[in-house]
């Protein structure tokens, strides 16, 4: 069961992201910092990349996929959330569009602050049915054969489209984002107010 | 693996007034503890006690077959004890490096491998103690534990008032501590799925007993019990 693990801690490294986002994007409007257009562009791309390339396609292929065959009856459930991954993959769309909006134009910020807040109920609403519902359930249900399957893949670095362990490259882009942070939020430099 | 610390039917606590009472467990060279209860049941207690700072009543306490208790705290950490403390306890007359210098020993964790570990730390070298972060203390705190060259690393509520984006940086760290150097790791955390994902055990105190002990892995599959034990949010 060291898949479980890993999956609260894939969503604690998701969740940390959408948080500093959601932060960073509040001193900018309140005018307590200045916009780093590059640090808000690598925030975003791990939050489309970590998700989309690792985290999901593992829940759904591994996780969800062996809890169907042991619990039919929670087909609904997991029918739900994986549509979730896909509404989520549709909702970053929208909040990248506005993140380049804003980039063009700084009269846009609004209108991705708020996009930003929706994303990051949206997210956390997910992840807290996952842990909440489908991980005792798995925990109950899974047989050990099962739990070796999953624990494998989870634990597994491959990525065949990046051609390193891909849990390496984004461990890096983590560790570029908490030292590009502004404190509090990350230990990279002191954010120069807004100009 | 052979044993490294042993606490046996330790009753202590500050002065008269008693904390722990009657507390017992076996870690392990390179074996991990997470120590979860709710506020108050004695969790810093007892790694205070483990660094000699409170009133030891009853029991044992043995560090590597020796008696641990017979050494002053300046000792037990030459023994090999990291601690890092809640308050993570930096001086505003140090610059970084000097803290780090300062309570070096020799071995494998020098200035250049805590910089290595921590790069912000190397880019902050000059500044005083008092002029870091409260992410950048911790990194601090925990390099300066490291520094001793310790064989059991005491992590007291590391993750206490920090953004997500630090803790997940400073968890990944510890991680790969305990993976490639070996080294003991016992962890007080108010975050009990934070503490339980980076040890293979754990023990719940409540009111300075023992209350539950079993694997981490098996407590954080059971959200019911780790409710009722911690009362996770």
């Amino acid at each position: 069961m060291k898949a479980i693990a890993i999956i609260q801690d894939e969503h604690r490294a998701i969740t940390a992201v959408v948080e500093g986002l959601r932060h960073l994007v509040a001193a900018i409007a309140a005018g307590q910092a200045a916009a780093d257009h590059a640090l808000l562009a690598a925030l975003l791309r791990y939050i489309e990349q970590f998700p989309e390339r690792l985290h999901h396609p593992k829940e759904d292929d591994f996780l969800f996929a062996r809890l169907r065959l042991r619990r039919p009856e929670a087909a609904p459930l997991l029918d739900a959330l994986q549509q979730e991954h896909a509404i989520g993959r549709e909702r970053f769309v929208e909040l990248k569009a506005m993140w380049e909006r804003y980039r063009d134009d700084p009269e846009a910020l609004p209108a991705f602050a708020d996009g930003v807040e929706r994303y990051a109920h949206f997210h956390w609403r997910h992840m807290r049915r996952e842990e909440d519902e489908v991980l005792p359930l798995a925990a109950a249900a899974l047989a050990p054969d099962d739990w070796e399957a999953i624990d494998a893949a989870f634990a597994s670095n491959d990525d065949p489209v990046v051609g390193v362990p891909a849990s390496r490259a984004f461990r890096e882009l983590f560790r570029h984002l908490a030292a590009t942070m502004p404190p509090p939020y990350g230990v990279g430099p002191q954010a120069p107010a807004r100009r | 693996m052979a044993e490294l610390l042993a606490v046996d039917g330790v009753t202590a606590g500050y002065g008269d007034g008693v904390v722990l009472d009657d507390v017992s467990l076996r870690l392990d060279e390179g074996d991990t503890l997470a120590l979860l209860g709710r506020n108050g049941m004695g969790k810093t207690t007892l790694l205070v006690t483990l660094m000699g700072l409170t009133r030891l009543h009853r029991g044992r306490l043995s560090w590597r077959g020796a008696d641990l208790a017979a050494l002053p705290t300046h000792r037990r950490s030459r023994a090999g004890l990291g601690w890092v403390p809640q308050e993570r306890h930096m001086f505003a007359s140090l610059t970084v490096e000097e803290h780090l210098t300062a309570v070096a020993r020799p071995g494998h964790w020098n200035v250049a491998r805590v910089y290595g570990i921590f790069p912000r730390l190397a880019e902050r070298r000059t500044n005083f103690g008092n002029q870091l972060s409260g992410g950048e203390q911790q990194m601090l705190a925990i390099g300066r534990a490291l520094m001793v060259n310790p064989g059991l690393l005491l992590l007291d509520e590391p993750m206490e008032g920090l953004a997500p984006i630090i803790v997940q940086e400073l968890m990944s760290v510890v991680r790969d501590l305990v993976a490639d150097s070996g080294m003991a790791v016992i962890v007080v955390e108010q975050h009990a799925k934070l503490a339980l994902s980076l040890t293979r055990q754990v023990i719940v105190l409540e009111r300075g007993r023992v209350v539950h002990r079993g694997a981490s892995e098996a407590l954080l599959a059971d959200p019911a019990t780790l409710q009722r034990l911690v009362a996770v949010s």
